[in-house]
């Protein structure tokens, strides 16, 4: 009944069109074209295509040290300040990296589009993290921003590591830490030390945001489809104390100012390339 | 056949029909509208498209005590939607164990057109303002990870999220875009004054007088139908400082015992006045621009001369001023209590 109406409503739409194929629609035509038909609405099953690999992550690891590369830099351990001989022993040491940058062999830079890394050191002295989506190819020198950059400081609420909620940012003058130390001192006033080093504005001087460029020199970075790469950073702490600033005196930093650039500074001196993987 | 065309016609209608998405509940659009006589706004609401589920969102986030570290303090415990969201006459902000801010809690109105918020402009971006009332020891006391936690937490609150962002999960940038599409569109613009920018009122004489001796005495920081230039300025209340103001922000001994000019708007309903709320009534206000002027070095140069007005004059000022009240504002009730 129903074959009989599909078919009485195709020679009726012939007629109506007075084709030329349709003049002497046969069995075969009509055939061919359920056969099509039917054929058409077959979903689509196309081969898996193999995409050539473009991309890959590159792995960061940061080695934390105090002064020397041989005694790890781990939360509740006891260190001493290497200028005044104070004792510290740190609970927190957390630090933005940012805006991360390859250069490629013919001297151009690649600039990551978005990468912000919170790193935070806990009893592990190193610190892991994917700088994803690395174009193939050598690389002879990387670039970052050691903080936040002022663009995202002023763009409103964020997510991921850059989360307020990371407690890396200050609300009453909104902005982030770029690095925050603390823990205990029997010398610092009520034995307790609070760094949060932060700013950014250029207006008035509080910019801690800092540029750090290492080359590879001859070791260069190579990213291939068939290999992981990984960069090994070295940071020695310790350098952040490496002038006179007693504990007794400079326990506590909570606004963006003088000092925080001094220690920004004296953080960054700490950063070094330990090799490529 | 005939029969069986109209059984086939009926199948087919059943289909369709079958395939339109169930109706839901007619909702009232609520959507970010530019006022005509306003300049465009600073927020950029195309980052944080605003809807109905994620206003609603914003709302309850608002009126919703448990963002308190004791549960009994919320962003409307010092911004009341019937004082254009200020503070119930409160000279200075009361929080958690009722302790006490430093400084007077102002009016919550057309946030979107503002550059920098607190009285020291020390946050720079609508979207993170509430940040800084909800971990203040003197305000809401809680911390902001654990606020999310205890969100995570509350079955309804999953649902809503969940419903405002297509996706089930709570994170700071769902909760303060949500609580940004509540605040950005707490939007005043219909007071009489509004009305008469338009051409579609007039003023009395008396609010006449005001308005010109308005325009020439403080329309330079009170500027624009914003009523403020949003610059910080020492406004001569004080010759020396308990309260550093915008240097806090800056470091810069230029800007000590500065504070931003407020908007104007809906002032009668805002009482006290100043960032310390010592001025109870608008009179007072006026009396302190005449005679009250404390001389410092940071003192702003258009107070070096003092303003000369009589009562009379006065009067006028003050009646202009009751021009910026918006009523429909504060009976809005879309941002009304919705618990």
């Amino acid at each position: 009944m129903r074959i009989k109406n599909v078919a009485r409503f195709y020679f009726y739409i012939c007629r109506k069109l007075n084709a030329m194929t349709c003049k002497f629609p046969s069995t075969f035509t009509f055939l061919s074209l359920v056969v099509l038909v039917l054929y058409g609405c077959k979903k689509n099953t196309p081969e898996p295509i193999i995409e050539p690999i473009t991309e890959k992550n590159v792995s960061f690891s940061m080695n934390h040290f105090w002064n020397d590369e041989n005694e790890p830099f781990v939360m509740g351990q006891d260190y001493t300040h290497p200028q005044t001989n104070e004792n510290f022993n740190f609970q927190t040491c957390n630090y933005y990296l940012s805006n991360f940058q390859l250069r490629k062999k013919n001297g151009e830079w690649w600039s990551h589009p978005h990468s912000y890394f919170l790193v935070r050191i806990s009893n592990n002295n190193q610190y892991q993290f994917d700088l994803s989506d690395v174009p193939l190819g050598e690389y002879d020198a990387l670039r970052f921003l050691v903080g936040v950059d002022s663009t995202k400081n002023v763009s409103g609420a964020q997510a991921g590591d850059l989360a307020p909620s990371n407690a890396m940012f200050w609300s009453w003058s909104t902005g982030y830490i770029m690095i925050k130390l603390e823990g205990n001192s029997p010398q610092a006033n009520w034995e307790f030390f609070s760094f949060h080093i932060g700013g950014f504005r250029k207006s008035d001087d509080s910019d801690v945001t800092r540029w750090k460029e290492i080359e590879f020199n001859q070791n260069n970075l190579f990213v291939k489809a068939d290999n992981s790469p990984k960069v090994n950073l070295n940071v020695d702490i310790a350098k952040t104390w490496s002038t006179q600033n007693t504990l007794a005196t400079y326990n506590s930093l909570h606004a963006p100012n003088a000092v925080g650039q001094l220690m920004a500074d004296q953080f960054l001196s700490g950063l070094s390339l330990k090799n490529v993987e | 056949m005939k029969l069986n065309r109209l059984f086939l016609l009926g199948i087919f209608t059943a289909t369709l029909l079958s395939c339109k998405k169930e109706a839901l509940p007619e909702l009232e659009t609520i959507e970010f509208q530019q006022p005509n006589h306003f300049p465009a706004p600073v927020y950029d609401f195309s980052n944080n498209p605003v809807t109905r589920e994620g206003f609603e969102l914003g709302r309850m986030l608002f009126y919703d005590t448990r963002l308190s570290s004791s549960n009994t303090v919320s962003c409307a415990s010092c911004h009341h939607p019937e004082l254009a969201f200020s503070d119930a006459g409160k000279a200075l902000s009361q929080g958690v164990g009722g302790a006490f801010g430093a400084r007077n809690s102002p009016s919550l109105a057309n946030l979107a057109w503002y550059p920098a918020f607190m009285w020291d402009g020390g946050v720079n971006h609508i979207e993170i303002s509430s940040l800084a009332a909800i971990v203040h020891p003197a305000e809401l006391n809680m911390d902001f990870a654990e606020l999310l936690e205890k969100l995570r937490g509350i079955a309804q609150y999953q649902v809503l999220f969940e419903r405002a962002f297509g996706t089930p999960g709570i994170d700071d940038q769902r909760f303060f875009y949500a609580v940004t599409q509540f605040t950005g569109l707490l939007i005043s613009s219909e007071s009489k004054y509004d009305l008469i920018v338009q051409g579609k009122a007039n003023f009395s004489n008396q609010e006449q007088m005001g308005k010109i001796l308005f325009d020439q005495h403080c329309a330079a920081c009170h500027a624009g139908v914003l009523q403020s230039d949003f610059s910080f300025r020492n406004n001569g209340l004080d010759s020396e400082f308990t309260d550093e103001g915008r240097k806090l922000i800056t470091n810069n001994p230029a800007d000590l015992g500065k504070f931003r000019v407020p908007s104007l708007r809906n002032v009668a309903f805002t009482a006290p006045y100043m960032h310390d709320g010592r001025f109870n009534t608008l009179e007072d206000v006026m009396m302190h621009y005449t005679n009250g002027i404390q001389s410092s070095a940071t003192l702003d140069p258009i107070l070096f001369e003092n303003i000369t007005l009589n009562s009379s004059e006065r009067a006028a000022i003050v009646a202009f001023l009751h021009t910026l009240s918006d009523s429909a504002f504060i009976n809005n009730p879309n941002f009304a209590n919705p618990f």
